[in-house]
């Protein structure tokens, strides 16, 4: 198996007259990655996704997928690649069969090849009763599932999907994230954006987050929740009063009181790793404290996005829109 | 369905039949055709033949037709891709491995066919005509024929220009049927159609006279020309690296070599088969050649390498004769559009001197304006969009043809303050600009009108703004062919690198660097690519 890089993103950019849609991102995925591709409407997503699956041109940049450059083959990138967009008109008369049969034969699949290849999609993506439905008038769900479908087709290395559980329910979003789990399983290499992280972290092994066309944080989602800054939060619970845990914390060096709550107190420590967690909770133990619960807070992903945003914000101009942290809802949270 | 699921036709073609088949449209289409030939035949039988009914009948069969070719069918092919464009479609297309030319010949071809499915359900009802009817079956097949071999360039046409993604020029086109449709429906009606009555009535003629010279004509013409629109609408679609320009001029060479060889049997040869076709196909060549010499002369040169490799394989003189003339892009279109302009002169003057009749009167200083304006008439939209448009965002190609239509306006409105005024005089502004004084020029010939009085100021102003025009296309031009070099190494140091990677890999696994070849390289160890200086084609936001 080859060792090159599945995606290899290199400084790219693009503007549309004077908005700069993408600045400079760069990054690259392992073959068998999945990864979650984040940020805001208008963060440079769908521009990004479009460039990799060549239909749309950098101003700057290289773009390998395969370690092919898609400016230069653009056909043989196209040939290792799925690109599921977030939307996709189906044609009018047409069945399920025959959109895919269609697919089929403009990817170069003849006589029983092609004839197999369809049922075996179709037997994928349960779409086989509703082969005979006319094409355009599916539910979103179904309609999803045969832009996967389609998408496969051509048994692809990679897979692009944008938005793919936009506008589903919550069973058509729980067949679809099993379908994108066996995909993972066979080894395909793929780069799903949403705006549900919850629903990423689980699928993905890497995350990248975008906003304003730059690429803010590429790592894994426990990374990104056990924030990296130096500072760990702890909450610590005990069977007795509370004071006497308050009283010995404010003779600790680098810990700092958050707030209080039930039967405890949760604490910003000072500190990197596990070792710092463990050498506190030795220190509790040993100085009397009746410790009942003790529990490392892992931030909400989007949480920490935004908290990524609020380090970011100081750095760069001053955002044009909305910036992505403001247009998240509460309701999301982790 | 068994024969239209076979794996020899192009997939666009069975889904569009597939799906143009079962749609309403052509259900109702054909539906109504059938109808109304089963009581037009009805009708004739019953008042007999030679009646006024059965001849108002008839003529109501034609001009159903002529909807059917000229306006249903193109308007379809209009919007032929437009559907696609539609709702990402398009995109999922591309994504494929049908090229952006099988996707549009797909297309065509689907339309030709539901056109001709209806010609040939149309044949039974001839028959009938023949032997119950007052019809001549041979004429009207002729004429259902004739009609059918335009409408297939029509629709060509139609398809090619729906790959452009613009509402407006939609709108034109859609005019412009319904102007043509109108026009063909005032003939059939026996209406005067003045200036267009004597060439349409002498090609109704010929086609009638000659059905064999009138086939052959369509054939030399009439493929070329669609494969010149296919390759012009394929551009739209294509990745950007890939080359559409240069077959389009190397199909315009083609066909004006042919051209050229059919004046020069006609020169030595007076009187034999091409005698009457000779100067009808020089017209049409004229005319397709200078449409498509305006789209490369409105096109940016491409900044992608790959589009240079085919060239600079064969080295010097490969990339001399892409320079010069055959890169996609305004900069070879300069040098392109001189040549065609000076070979076309050159064969035009040989053969009007020879065969035109002894008394004829053909102005021949005229005659070269109209050849030497004509690069500059072509450029000239483009330098005045780099010097006063430079900086809007509007798209090289809309600033091209903007200025061009502004430049015919200017003629137009010229012409009318003269003839108002009548004072000749005024159309001297027309030939400030070289497109207008083109115009100015090229019509003055046509008409045949004596010399203007101020032949010679309008021959000096409008020497004087086309060798500025030149002299801003050669500066500009010099300037890319920098980029062209470094363009061009690119080219060749990728394909040494493909090359290079290929004899490795036979020995050992691929060491992924160019240090043997020179050529510089990425961290990703691929040729490093600079920011190119020419502007992309950049597609809409979306």
């Amino acid at each position: 198996m080859s060792t090159t890089p599945i995606i290899e993103v290199e400084n790219l950019h693009r503007s549309f007259g004077a908005v700069q849609a993408v600045r400079g991102v760069s990054f690259r995925l392992e073959r068998g990655q999945v990864a979650g591709f984040i940020g805001a409407n208008g963060a440079g997503k769908t521009t990004t996704m479009r460039i990799l699956a060549t239909l749309d041109l950098a101003n700057h940049g290289q773009v390998r997928v395969a370690g092919f450059d898609v400016l230069e083959h653009p056909a043989r990138v196209r040939n290792v690649l799925g690109w599921m967009p977030d939307h996709f008109g189906a044609y009018p008369s047409i069945d399920v069969q025959e959109y895919l049969d269609f697919f089929a034969r403009a990817m170069g699949l003849r006589g029983k090849a092609r004839t197999k290849r369809v049922t075996e999609v179709m037997d994928f993506t349960e779409l086989h009763p509703l082969k005979t439905r006319p094409s355009d008038r599916l539910s979103k769900g179904q309609t999803q599932r045969l832009c996967l479908a389609r998408t496969l087709l051509n048994d692809p290395q990679v897979l692009i999907l944008d938005e793919p559980a936009a506008g589903l329910d919550p069973k058509a979003r729980l067949e679809f994230k099993n379908l994108v789990r066996i995909l993972a399983g066979q080894g395909k290499s793929m780069l799903i954006s949403s705006h549900i992280l919850t629903e990423l972290a689980e699928m993905c092994d890497t995350m990248l987050f975008i906003d304003q066309g730059q690429i803010v944080h590429h790592g894994s989602a426990d990374s990104l929740r056990f924030d990296d800054t130096g500072v760990l939060s702890v909450c610590v619970r005990v069977s007795g009063p509370v004071e006497a845990l308050l009283d010995w914390a404010k003779l600790q060096t680098g810990l700092r009181l958050r707030e209080e709550v039930r039967a405890g107190a949760m604490f910003d420590l000072e500190g990197r790793g596990e070792e710092v967690l463990r050498d506190f909770l030795r220190k509790l133990v040993a100085d009397g404290l009746p410790v009942i619960e003790f529990q490392r807070e892992r931030q909400g992903l989007e949480e920490a996005f935004i908290g990524i945003l609020r380090q970011q914000g100081g750095a760069r101009p001053r955002p044009r829109y909305e910036p992505a942290a403001s247009a998240k809802s509460p309701s999301n949270k982790n | 369905m068994t024969l239209i699921s076979s794996d020899l036709f192009n997939p666009m073609l069975v889904r569009d039949l597939r799906q143009g088949l079962r749609s309403s449209r052509f259900t109702f289409v054909f539906l109504s055709l059938q109808g109304g030939m089963a009581f037009f035949v009805a009708m004739g039988l019953l008042s007999g033949s030679g009646s006024s009914v059965a001849q108002a009948l008839e003529q109501t069969l034609i001009i159903g037709l002529l909807l059917f070719y000229l306006l249903g069918l193109p308007m379809a092919a209009t919007f032929a891709l437009s559907a696609e464009f539609h709702d990402n479609r398009i995109d999922l297309l591309k994504l494929t491995q049908m090229s952006a030319r099988s996707l549009i010949w797909g297309k065509w071809i689907s339309l030709v066919m539901q056109g001709l499915m209806v010609f040939t359900s149309l044949l039974p009802y001839l028959i009938l005509t023949y032997f119950f009817g007052s019809w001549d079956w041979q004429s009207a097949l002729l004429a259902i024929v004739s009609l059918l071999a335009f409408s297939v360039l029509l629709v060509a046409l139609c398809v090619a220009l729906s790959c452009v993604n613009s509402m407006l020029f939609r709108i034109l086109l859609i005019l412009g049927l319904l102007g043509l449709t109108m026009l063909a429906i005032q003939l059939v009606n026996g209406t005067n159609l003045g200036a267009w009555e004597p060439p349409v009535r002498a090609l109704i003629t010929s086609v009638k006279n000659d059905p064999g010279i009138a086939a052959s004509l369509y054939i030399a013409i009439g493929l070329p020309f669609l494969f010149l629109v296919m390759e012009f609408g394929a551009h739209f679609l294509s990745p950007a690296a890939e080359n559409h320009d240069t077959p389009q001029r190397l199909i315009l060479c083609g066909l004006i070599a042919l051209a050229g060889l059919t004046m020069v049997f006609d020169m030595w040869y007076p009187g034999s088969f091409v005698d009457t076709f000779t100067d009808r196909f020089f017209f049409f060549t004229a005319l397709m050649g200078v449409w498509m010499l305006m789209f490369a002369a409105a096109t940016n040169p491409s900044p992608y390498p790959d589009t240079y490799r085919a060239f600079a394989r064969f080295g010097l003189p490969g990339k001399f004769i892409g320079r010069a003339f055959l890169y996609p892009g305004w900069p070879s279109s300069a040098p392109f559009i001189m040549l065609v302009a000076a070979f076309c002169a050159m064969l035009a003057v040989a053969w009007a001197s020879l065969r035109l009749p002894s008394g004829a009167n053909l102005d021949y200083n005229w005659f070269y304006m109209t050849f030497m304006l004509l690069p500059p008439a072509l450029l000239f939209p483009q330098v005045a969009g780099w010097l006063i448009l430079g900086r809007s965002r509007i798209s090289a190609g809309t600033r091209y043809f903007l200025v061009m239509a502004l430049s015919f306006l200017f003629y137009v409105f010229c012409a009318l303050l003269a003839n108002a005024t009548a004072e000749p005089k005024i159309l001297l502004y027309a030939s400030v600009f070289p497109p207008s004084a083109w115009i100015l020029f090229a019509f003055h010939q046509l008409d045949g009108l004596p010399g203007l009085p101020f032949q010679g100021t309008a021959q000096i102003i409008a020497g004087i703004s086309s060798i500025l025009t030149m002299v801003v296309v050669v500066v500009r031009t010099l300037r890319v062919w920098g980029n062209f070099t470094k363009l061009e190494q690119m080219a060749r140091s990728a394909s040494q690198v493909k090359r290079a990677r290929a004899a490795t890999k036979s020995v050992t696994e691929v060491v992924g660097s160019t240090a043997s070849t020179g050529a510089p390289v990425s961290p990703l160890g691929a040729p490093v690519r600079s920011q190119p200086t020419f502007r992309a084609k950049a597609p809409k936001q979306e």
